[in-house]
């Protein structure tokens, strides 16, 4: 935003920033249910997308995205959770975007697959509810500089939609 | 190579180029009522999917291509992956090489072995045709082939072919920037080996041209110091650039070393891109530096205090400081 | 907890997946870690895995894939399809549980209306009564269409978004085809805006908020101008009733990256002080990080920092100062930590890496050792 007087009328395209030049799509890691989105069922805040499937431990946890990428996986939680450990305590899998951007994947359990790797959808782990969680679920997150991003989910993904594996869930 | 097949490649990249245009229907083009297609879901072969992707590079629609393409890529991971390297091996039409090299590449980034990606690299290194060489080397474009293919791309930049090398470059490129995000030193560090590795000086600047140097290791740094030093000014002006980009340890010794070099360097490109690299390494504090610099090259003023106006923004992050140049230079 | 309608959307599933597919859950809430949110843990309603405990370590899952469903006739389909027959002849490949045919539907589809108004709004009239999967083929065809930038596609989509007949996740879904708009006229950034800050807009408010935002990026990267979206965000942002309908305004800015001007900068610092919500306040101190007066902003921050009494607020005040001055902002954070010493330690990581010569904040946010050390991204 600028002043009027050195507002332009037509530019070339400016530099995009590095997020720009990146659309991955997001894509639901297994059959699932979407169990949250902006709001929680209670109307709490939540800012992220929430998908669930019951069959914990069964389902390998598939990156939720539908490109080849490099996932920074950090192991908090050892053994096997389905319904939370506490706040804190979630397995993680990152996704560096550039400017700051992060695309994360929570709450699956570990396995031999927990490992930093570059793939597209491999599995990371176990379908789990490590960390905060009441099931086995996993929770994506987009963030900038550890601010929460609500804009990247679908318009088209609501909560209580039934989702096939590699369906669509937004664009990060 | 025969006449005839090179006649019959050069019709078929006429026909799929020439075919881009998206088009509504075939159906309103002839206004013929057609009766509906039946549709039916069956299992997918590698023999099926390779005949659908024959014919679909006569259709006009893009979105069609795509789709076979992809439908291709997923389900790798199901056909019978004995059908699908025999397929790859015996096909000799690099559109079809392209297609069947990417669907390899895929299973293995699904998290399946590493082998069928490695075939896509034999071929990409090793078939006698340069265009298919070239074809299997796209293939190879963001997936995880640089963690699994040893020296490939130091071997592809010295290819015979020039498509191979420049489809290399981009490979490293965009490797670089859309699977690693620019920080990830081995991903770098195998671009800069690369870059170094290559006779084809078009190739090493485009590839330390357009990567992101931010984690690699002190050896790669002191390539590009070494690349710094010579005779093309193409490779020195990318080098340069790389440089501005290297991680906090680096930081110093590149500053010192493109101050003094910008003095004794009479290229106006190598110089442009020391502008840029100091003002990268020192955001505001490059600003006594860059006006000590502002005279020793009359044709430069202006670029060094464009520099000095967008360093004079406080911005603190380089993409916002380059869109900001950008944004200055546009309003004069 | 999910609806009878899903539930039976579920049984129809698992029936069709031969029983591997989903089974309802308890939604997943978060515990009282954010101080805001009731607790609501219970027992999950079905399926955990009996014997679920923490302790040994789980056998990874063997890799399930679905096996790709290549359509007979599909060639025919694609060459002979029209506008006129497209809804007929999908009709198979809508309803079908194939994500990547559904993608080339969309593709396809949006090839069909091309840059016709008459074909685009065809398709806008279909969404008005599709069902689930078939609308988001149709919505997401006509956002990505050419056609989607002619006055007479763009006003019609407004018109039919703000419908009140409508329900409001079909109204969300028709506004969001708005998205790719290159720019919005003033009226219609004002009725974006308004029916946004409508308490009875619901979703359909959210995702107007969000497609200003979208198409400020657009703007902003064609003209270097993110002004006439920004003060709407800012009015939505501040006068919407709707805790969450005010995120989205005030988060959003972030993905355009615009440098604020005195107006806004007055507004955002306003809100430090102004908005109920911490997620809320995070996000406008995160906007004021690029301001033209960056002095302002850290003085804003100093002060705003000891009244501020939700951590995650101050850690946003805090990490913020320093993408707004960089090491130059390492004094004011230094009297953060001393008013709150839990900030020491993170104080002198800021200071260790702005030692080692690091200037570019993405590099310093990276080099952190934690980039959530107060736990405000666990709160799920």
């Amino acid at each position: 935003m600028r002043s009027p007087k050195s507002r332009l009328a037509a530019l070339t395209a400016l530099v995009a920033l590095p997020t720009a030049a990146l659309a991955y799509t997001a894509v639901a890691p297994y059959p699932s249910t979407v169990t949250a989105t902006t709001y929680y069922s209670s109307g709490t805040y939540h800012g992220a997308v929430d998908v669930a499937n019951s069959r914990c431990n069964y389902w390998g946890a598939e990156t939720g995205v539908s490109a080849t990428v490099y996932w920074n996986v950090t192991v908090r939680t050892s053994g096997v959770v389905c319904n939370g450990n506490g706040s804190g305590n979630q397995n993680e899998a990152l996704l560096n975007l550039g400017s700051g951007w992060s695309f994360r994947q929570w709450h699956w359990i570990k396995t031999s697959d927990s490992y930093d790797r570059t793939c597209n959808r491999c599995q990371v782990g176990n379908l789990g509810g490590t960390g905060n969680a009441t099931g086995a679920h996993s929770h994506f997150q987009k963030d900038q500089y550890g601010t929460k991003n609500t804009s990247w989910y679908s318009s088209y993904t609501s909560k209580g939609e039934a989702l096939d594996r590699g369906e669509l869930m937004g664009y990060i | 190579m025969t006449r005839t097949f090179l006649l019959a490649r050069a019709l078929c990249l006429l026909t799929s180029l020439s075919l881009l245009a998206p088009s509504p229907s075939f159906a309103e083009a002839t206004g013929t009522p057609l009766p509906p297609p039946s549709l039916q879901p069956e299992t997918c072969s590698v023999e099926g999917l390779m005949d659908s992707i024959r014919r679909g590079l006569q259709s006009k629609s893009p979105a069609y291509r795509r789709y076979l393409r992809e439908l291709l890529k997923e389900s790798a991971v199901t056909l019978p992956e004995e059908q699908l390297r025999a397929a790859f091996e015996r096909e000799t039409e690099p559109l079809m090489v392209e297609h069947l090299a990417a669907a390899l590449a895929a299973k293995t980034d699904r998290g399946e072995s590493v082998a069928t990606l490695q075939l896509v690299g034999k071929r990409a290194s090793q078939d006698a045709d340069p265009a298919v060489r070239a074809a299997a080397t796209r293939a190879l474009r963001r997936t995880s082939a640089e963690e699994h293919t040893g020296d490939l791309y130091s071997r592809l930049v010295r290819d015979a072919s020039p498509e191979v090398r420049m489809e290399a470059a981009t490979n490293l490129i965009e490797d670089n920037q859309f699977v690693y995000a620019g920080f990830h030193g081995p991903a770098s560090d195998t671009a800069v080996a690369a870059a170094a590795a290559s006779s084809d000086s078009k190739v090493t600047a485009r590839i330390l041209g357009n990567i992101s140097t931010a984690a690699i290791s002190k050896e790669s740094a002191e390539q590009l110091h070494t690349l710094l030093r010579g005779d093309d000014a193409e490779v020195r002006a990318a080098a340069a650039k790389a440089l501005g980009g290297v991680p906090a340890p680096e930081m110093s010794r590149a500053r010192q070393t493109l101050v003094a070099l910008y003095r004794d360097e009479s290229d106006v490109g190598v110089r442009t891109s020391i502008l840029q690299s100091l003002a990268r390494l020192g955001f505001a504090s490059a600003v006594p530096e860059l006006r000590g610099l502002r005279n020793v090259d009359p044709r430069l003023v202006p670029e060094v205090d464009a520099w000095i106006r967008a360093l004079s923004t406080g911005l603190q992050e380089w993409s916002l400081i380059l869109r900001e140049k950008q944004r200055l230079q546009q309003a004069r | 907890m999910l609806g009878g309608g899903l539930l039976l959307l579920a049984v129809g599933l698992v029936a069709r997946r031969g029983g591997d597919g989903v089974a309802p859950v308890e939604s997943v809430e978060p515990g009282s870690a954010s101080g805001v949110a009731p607790s609501r843990r219970g027992p999950v309603k079905a399926g955990a895995a009996p014997g679920a405990e923490a302790g040994e370590e789980a056998v990874a899952g063997a890799p399930r894939y679905d096996a790709t469903t290549c359509w007979k006739d599909l060639e025919r389909f694609n060459e002979g399809v029209s506008l006129d027959t497209f809804r007929e002849w999908a009709a198979p490949l809508l309803s079908s549980r194939d994500p990547l045919v559904r993608m080339y539907l969309k593709e396809r589809l949006t090839e069909l209306i091309g840059n016709d108004a008459g074909r685009a709004n065809e398709v806008l009239g279909w969404t008005r009564e599709a069902g689930p999967k078939e609308f988001k083929v149709f919505a997401m065809a006509l956002k990505d269409s050419e056609a989607v930038h002619l006055p007479e596609v763009s006003r019609k989509i407004v018109e039919l978004g703000l419908d009140a007949t409508l329900e409001p996740e079909r109204r969300a879904g028709v506004l969001s085809s708005l998205d790719t708009q290159k720019q919005l006229s003033p009226e219609v950034l004002t009725r974006l805006t308004d029916f946004a800050k409508d308490p009875a807009s619901g979703e359909a408010g959210w995702a107007a908020a969000r497609t200003i935002a979208r198409v400020m990026k657009n703007d902003h990267e064609r003209t270097a101008n993110a002004a006439p979206y920004l003060d709407k965000l800012l009015n939505i942002g501040t006068q919407s009733l709707d805790e969450h309908v005010r995120y989205m305004a005030l988060s959003t800015p972030m993905e355009t990256a615009p440098v604020l001007d005195a107006s806004a900068t007055d507004g955002y610092a306003k809100v430090l002080t102004t908005e109920g919500s911490p997620d809320g306040r995070g996000a406008a101190a995160h906007n004021l990080s690029l301001s033209e007066d960056r002095a302002k902003v850290l003085e804003t921050f100093a002060s705003a920092f000891e009244p501020e009494k939700d951590v995650c607020v101050r850690w946003a005040l805090f990490r913020f100062s320093a993408r707004a001055a960089g090491k130059d902002a390492l004094p004011v954070m230094a009297n953060m930590a001393l008013v709150d010493p839990r900030f020491q330690a993170t104080y002198q990581d800021f200071e260790r890496i702005y030692a080692s010569g690091v200037v570019d904040f993405e590099r310093v946010w990276l080099a952190l050792a934690d980039q959530d050390p107060y736990g405000c991204l666990h709160r799920d």
